[in-house]
């Protein structure tokens, strides 16, 4: 009698802790403020200690990043002495193509990426699990860091800033499945809203590209930087992996690699302009 | 008091897991110590106990992720619960029951976090790489068994005499 009692009170309390887990998941997805005000604290609370205990790891992790990926290391040494090689020669085309659109842009009163201010960070903490897609940077709100700011690599968009305390920052990959960004096809000029794809670390385009689009493998996808764009325009965002078509046939789907390398990301570019970067 | 002390273990873990287990992947998947925490509170307290601790466990971590909150809550919850059911139904307990139930509690854990991720549209990792995640996750949460149920055995002490108590009544 007893035991079946405390079975049958058991079981409520799990029902409970299931509807308190779904409300709190509602809220969440409803961007609701208790979440947000609760997600702020956590960070609050836990940042101090963390830093502490990352100073800790970081020589042993390291050390082991060295002995894990050593073969992985050794190929991509090998790939990119070879891809230096081929980048040195293009460079000094490029130079000059650069200095004439700078000049360009100027002339016609555009605003240019370089002109916003920015601020180097250092990567301190990788994603907490595995189904994770943030990092941590050594930067925060003391630095001029707020959310929704853009990061980037010497190769293009890496992320956004989606939390900030006094002196660390999250960013929330652009591969995170909830991350979303209007881009636009360099060549082309068709803008479209792409989304991280997760699981296969690329971003995907749904919509947004004509059918008639003469997108193939290979193509430059940069940040649209539509009026009210969170992202400055210009910024690499990565190349065409594939190209597929909508379930209608009217428009064309897109696979994107990301530009950045955000597996091995040690150091990153946080753009100062959190509100209408265009 | 308990839940002072269960406040305790579960920040301590989370610091752990944060600074220490998910900067050590192995096949590129990070392990999950939080989780291994319910899984102990079910092994030590009872089904109830777990899916409270999971719940708390799970919810606070949720607060430093970006994933959906509550997902991680719910999951190891569940899974808490289930232990405890589980391990209350074994009438001989010998040292191994634990250890199994943890690693096979873990796996379910990773399973039941990715279909629940799917279901919500997250979906943040791909099949091919789950069989890696629930390894790792299984594997060392096996590995930590012992001094993670250690620590919910002190956490839970209280609850666990004044159970006995009613028990002896």
């Amino acid at each position: 009698m007893a035991l079946s009692r405390r079975t049958g009170r058991s079981r409520f309390t799990l029902f409970l802790l299931v509807l308190a887990s779904i409300t709190v998941l509602t809220l969440d997805f409803r961007e609701s403020a208790p979440v947000s005000g609760l997600r702020s604290g956590a960070d609050s609370v836990f940042s101090p200690v963390r830093s502490f205990a990352d100073s800790i790891s970081e020589p042993f992790a390291n050390a082991w990043g060295g002995i894990a990926e050593y073969d992985d290391l050794t190929d991509e040494n090998e790939r990119l002495r070879r891809r230096i090689d081929v980048l040195e020669g293009r460079q000094i085309g490029d130079e000059v193509a650069r200095r004439q659109n700078t000049e360009l842009k100027r002339q016609l009163g555009i605003r240019l990426t370089t002109d916003i201010p920015t601020t180097a960070a250092r990567v301190v903490s990788g994603p907490l699990t595995s189904f994770d897609a943030t990092v941590q940077i050594d930067r925060g709100s003391g630095d001029g860091v707020k959310e929704g700011m853009a990061v980037v690599t010497d190769a293009g968009l890496a992320g956004r800033v989606v939390r900030v305390t006094g002196g660390r920052s999250q960013i929330q990959l652009i591969t995170d499945p909830s991350f979303t960004l209007g881009i636009r096809l360099a060549e082309q000029g068709d803008v479209g809203i792409a989304r991280g794809a997760g699981r296969e670390g690329t971003l995907e385009v749904a919509d947004g590209i004509s059918g008639d689009t003469g997108v193939k493998r290979g193509d430059a996808v940069i940040t649209s930087g539509l009026e009210g764009s969170a992202y400055p325009p210009d910024v690499p965002v990565g190349k065409v992996r594939s190209v597929g078509r909508t379930a209608d046939r009217t428009e064309k789907t897109l696979v994107i690699d990301p530009a950045a390398d955000l597996r091995g990301l040690s150091y990153v570019t946080v753009l100062l302009c959190d509100e209408n970067c265009s | 008091m308990t839940a002072l002390r269960v406040g305790i273990v579960v920040f301590v873990v989370i610091v752990v897991q944060a600074s220490f287990v998910s900067r050590f992947p192995v096949l590129g998947a990070r392990g999950d110590i939080v989780l291994l925490v319910a899984i102990a509170a079910g092994l030590e307290g009872n089904a109830q106990r777990g899916a409270v601790v999971g719940f708390a466990a799970g919810l606070v971590f949720d607060l430093l992720l970006t994933s959906p909150a509550g997902l991680s809550a719910l999951t190891y919850c569940l899974v808490a619960y289930l232990v405890g059911s589980f391990h209350a139904s074994v009438l001989r307990s010998t040292w191994w029951i634990p250890l199994a139930a943890t690693v096979m509690a873990s796996a379910l854990g990773v399973m039941l976090f990715a279909l629940f991720d799917q279901v919500l549209g997250e979906a943040t990792v791909e099949a091919g790489r789950l069989p890696a995640i629930v390894a790792v996750v299984a594997v060392l949460n096996g590995l930590l068994s012992r001094p993670a149920r250690w620590a919910m055995r002190w956490a839970l002490a209280d609850t666990s005499r004044s159970r006995d108590r009613m028990f002896l009544r």
